[in-house]
């Protein structure tokens, strides 16, 4: 047994090794992207980093902030931040105590001079990260809010951490467009960092440095080139990669950028722009590049490299690597939740559909029965009468009267995201796949007066895939589902079980998410993604009830040629509304879907 | 903050060209802009403040009248009271995503109500838009009443303000900007051809241009002031042929044989309402225009006819054949020599 057991566990040991080389790697690019914020601010704006441990994190930041000097703040900015805290608006207690309008500044216009980090950015609304980006380029807030117009200078560096492990949330792109670096930590454990070997001095030096640094014509050239080969469209991602290799070579004290220092500015900015897909390699992966060490002068490989064509290939099979390294780190780490699951039934979404949406205006009426009150309007509306009131006593400063009160208006409807699951394995699984995407298309291309989403997810194989995450877009729809995976076993479970999961995200952007199941509901594929009939059936009856205990509408087609008692049934465990639907029928599905669910 | 030259944009032909005939001929009716982020849009837009001519204003009046106009005044200088004239820089608003409706429209001025019981209209953002643009970035994110309002004012060229007891009208005229990106939520259809023009705005994949973007970027960031004053000769040619092209606009002439095909071109797309051809022709004048042409020729209609009309398009959904194609596809069919 021993004999047996001793070079299998060298060879894990080897593999240990290498994850535990490329974490060392991985973290000194961290840290470096974080020295090269410190050093050219406004030009790189800042980065994201994706799973990320909270202590890495903090080292980050509170590393990011000595850098920069100066006492540079931090601000947290919630996801949930609304349009007044982000940028401001009238302060209405102090407004009511001084009884006129008193401003009050918004977290971006705090954040001047100092670091912004965005926690959960997967989360982050597309408002939201659209008014960031916005003061990311032009470097003011503009405030036109509540009666006030203001600006105010606003220069941050952006620490945006994403934790994108569950489906269906996809970052949001323009923030990342507009940030330099974009970095991997997953499963890069907290441990193994060491103390800040860059100095102050080094820092200051690489400063002094900075405006000499030369760009030849060929660098930019390939630097471009590799963008371009990497399907990254945006032209901000090769400036920023310019950039980024002045610093690097500024830090290591020299006037030349190096082709090393090419690619690891290549790999910081490209990398999780990168759109080309590659094959992550198995696991245990190739050695990882020596992790960077920015005092050091790599100057063995500083001869001049004439050829760009030569350099374009070298940048691009960097990025590769770097991508491939990602993935499997990804697959590598077991999923940790590093959230609470949100528990199941509708806490905080009960919410009464009068507070519900997006604000639309303010009507006249009783704060205590049709909502909340519009203090604002509330306000202009007693104003004009001052005069010709009486003061109440106690030392009011302002006479408002029942008649005054307004309260907010919402959109009632929330925006309804549907949810198709489908089935696609078996060797039918390109038809309904095609019927679904057909559908979508029909559905999100009639919805004129409308704003409703759309998300798919297919199960085949072992598990379930969310093929497109909720989207107006039909661009996005064609683009993701021109290549349609199908085929293999089916995992009825692990779809429903995806499709509860999304409902949960949904509903906690306060959509209201409709599921629209197609499948012929015999499940063969066990949640754990093991075969075997019964077990199969047994989980996809425990997740249809957890589905139905999130109280959401769904719909199931029955796509069998025969509709059978099986796939009735686990349509009602679900409390789903059955449809039989033996013929493919685009037109009939979308037809169903907007007259059953949404109207 | 130094703003980018207009004239140092490389490439983004359609979309500068778009915004010079829509600063030409305001009457085109606005311009969206759609496509990849990180191609310039904003700095195109933004830059576009800094390149027109200076407009000159009625000292004091909070709605830019122009000293010499007889119509569409506001109130105020309606009544003809003397007035002092003075320049201001074109006004490109840039409409911020959190804007709240009351600084859109305008409202009460709520500190002078408070404190000294006076009933006063405070502007907003569509008076400071009036004779020059009102930008919106990102406008599929902003709040569906708002873009309807702002279209609303936009083809009225006037704001009513009935609220808070007040009720206002005042002149705003503007060109509408809007920019997108497709993937993240198309646009409403009934918005879309409410804009004049529609601008697809791509990345180029040119290596050399790209090379020449990241180039003049980097010159930019480097010492704003230097390339700023690098590129003033050639902004200073620009805003010339912009004044002269205003001034010729209206007299450019549109011979019977140019109408024809842009009423047959237009019939062939099936592109409904007469929106399509009034926008087709005033923006073959308005392009005709700044070529310092006095007529339009076929080849100035067929140059705008994509930009005029691929938003006008009815939408089949099965048919993925992008809009510009479809444009240019009925050109060649229409101008069969």
């Amino acid at each position: 047994m021993t004999l047996a057991a001793a070079p299998l566990s060298a060879e894990r040991q080897a593999g240990r090794d290498a994850f535990e080389r490329i974490d060392a790697a991985r973290w000194g690019q961290a840290d470096l992207a974080v020295a090269l914020l410190a050093l050219m601010p406004h030009r790189l704006k800042g980065a994201i980093f994706e799973g990320a441990s909270p202590e890495l994190a903090g080292l980050l930041q509170d590393r990011l902030a000595v850098r920069l000097g100066g006492g540079a703040h931090l601000h947290r900015m919630p996801v949930s931040i609304t349009d007044d805290r982000l940028v401001g608006g009238l302060d209405l207690a102090a407004t009511l105590a001084a009884g006129r309008p008193v401003a009050e500044t918004g977290l971006l216009t705090r954040a001047n001079g100092g670091v912004l980090i965005v926690p959960m950015a997967e989360r982050l609304p597309g408002r939201a990260a659209a008014q960031l980006a916005r003061v990311i380029d032009t470097g003011e807030v503009e405030t036109e809010r509540d009666g006030l117009s203001l600006r105010a200078e606003a220069r941050f560096v952006t620490l945006a951490f994403a934790d994108p492990d569950e489906p269906g949330e996809r970052l949001p792109a323009g923030l990342g467009d507009r940030l330099a670096f974009g970095l991997s930590l997953q499963g890069v454990s907290p441990a193994r960092p060491r103390g800040d070997v860059l100095t102050a001095e080094t820092l200051a030096a690489a400063r002094a440095k900075l405006p000499h640094v030369r760009v030849p014509d060929e660098l930019i050239e390939a630097l471009i080139d590799a963008a371009l080969r990497l399907g990254i469209r945006s032209m901000r991602a090769p400036s920023f990669c310019l950039a980024a290799a002045c610093g690097i070579a500024a830090l290591a004290g020299r006037d030349m950028i190096t082709d090393a220092d090419a690619t690891l500015a290549s790999e910081l900015v490209y990398a999780s722009r990168a759109q080309v897909q590659f094959e992550a390699p198995p696991p245990p992966p190739p050695p990882a590049p020596d992790p960077p060490d920015t005092n050091d002068d790599t100057n063995d490989s500083s001869k001049p490299q004439p050829d760009p064509d030569e350099l374009t290939e070298l940048l691009v099979e960097a990025v590769r690597v770097r991508v491939s390294l990602d993935m499997a780190a990804r697959r590598q780490t077991p999923r940790q939740r590093t959230r609470q699951e949100v528990p199941a039934g509708k806490s905080g979404d009960m919410v009464d559909s009068r507070r519900r949406g997006s604000r639309i205006g303010a009507r006249a009426g009783d704060p205590r029965r049709d909502g909340r009150l519009d203090l604002l309007s509330t306000l202009r509306t007693a104003a004009p009468w001052q005069r010709i009131r009486e003061m109440p006593a106690g030392g009011a400063v302002i006479s408002v009267r029942a008649t005054d009160f307004r309260v907010k208006r919402f959109r009632h409807r929330s925006e309804a995201v549907v949810i198709f699951v489908v089935d696609a394995s078996g060797s039918s699984a390109m038809n309904r796949l095609a019927e679904a995407k057909g559908a979508i298309e029909l559905l999100l291309s009639g919805c004129y007066s409308r704003r409703e989403s759309v998300a798919l997810i297919a199960f085949r194989k072992e598990g379930a895939d969310l093929l497109l995450s909720p989207t107006r877009s039909l661009t996005r729809v064609k683009r993701s589902l021109s290549r349609l995976p199908g085929g293999g076993g089916t995992p009825l479970a692990a779809g429903i079980a995806a499709a509860a999961q999304l409902v949960r995200i949904e509903r906690r952007k306060r959509k209201a998410p409709h599921v629209v199941f197609l499948s012929d509901g015999q499940g063969n594929i066990a949640l754990d993604g093991s075969p075997g009939r019964e077990r199969a059936r047994q989980d996809a009856r425990d997740m249809a009830r957890k589905l139905k205990a999130l109280q959401e509408p769904v719909l199931f087609f029955d796509i069998s040629r025969r509709p059978s008692a099986e796939a009735e049934l686990i349509s009602t465990e679900m409390g789903a509304i059955y449809r039989p639907l033996p013929v493919a029928d685009a037109a009939r599905v979308s037809r169903d879907v907007r007259s059953l669910l949404l109207d | 903050m130094a703003i980018f030259p207009f004239v140092a944009i490389v490439g983004q032909e359609s979309l500068k060209d778009a915004l010079l005939m829509s600063a030409i001929e305001p009457a085109i009716g606005g311009v969206l802009a759609l496509g990849d982020r990180g191609t310039g849009k904003s700095t195109a837009i933004r830059a576009l403040a800094a390149l027109l001519p200076e407009i000159e204003v009625v000292r004091g009046c909070p709605y830019r009248c122009a000293p010499a106009a007889k119509a569409g005044l506001c109130g105020v200088c309606e009544r003809g009271e003397k007035v002092v004239a003075e320049h201001m820089g074109a006004p490109v608003v840039d409409l911020p995503l959190g804007a709240t409706e009351d600084r859109v429209v305008g409202a009460l001025d709520l500190e002078r109500a408070l404190a000294k019981g006076e009933k006063r209209f405070e502007p907003g953002l569509l008076a400071r838009a009036h004779r020059g643009f009102l930008y919106i970035d990102e406008v599929n994110l902003l709040d569906d009443h708002l873009v309807d309002l702002l279209l609303d004012v936009a083809a009225s060229g006037e704001n009513v303000v009935e609220r808070e007891g007040l009720s206002i009208r005042h002149p705003a005229r503007f060109v509408l900007v809007g920019s997108g990106n497709p993937e993240e939520g198309d646009l409403r259809p009934q918005l879309l051809d409410r804009f004049g023009l529609c601008v697809d705005v791509r990345t180029s994949t040119n290596l050399a241009e790209r090379m020449e973007i990241v180039r003049r970027r980097d010159a930019f960031e480097q010492d704003s002031a230097a390339f700023i004053k690098d590129w003033s000769k050639k902004t200073a040619a620009l805003r010339k042929r912009v004044v002269e092209a205003r001034a010729r606009v209206q007299t450019v002439t549109l011979p019977d044989a140019v109408l024809a095909k842009a009423v047959e071109l237009c019939m062939t797309l099936g592109a409904d309402g007469l929106r399509g051809e009034l926008t087709l022709m005033r923006a073959a004048r308005a392009r005709a225009a700044l070529s310092g042409e006095t007529q339009v020729s076929m080849d100035t209609l067929k140059s705008v006819a994509p930009l005029a009309l691929r938003h006008r398009l009815r939408k089949d959904p099965l048919d993925d054949t992008d809009a510009g194609v479809r444009v240019e596809r009925a050109v060649s069919e229409v101008f069969v020599p």
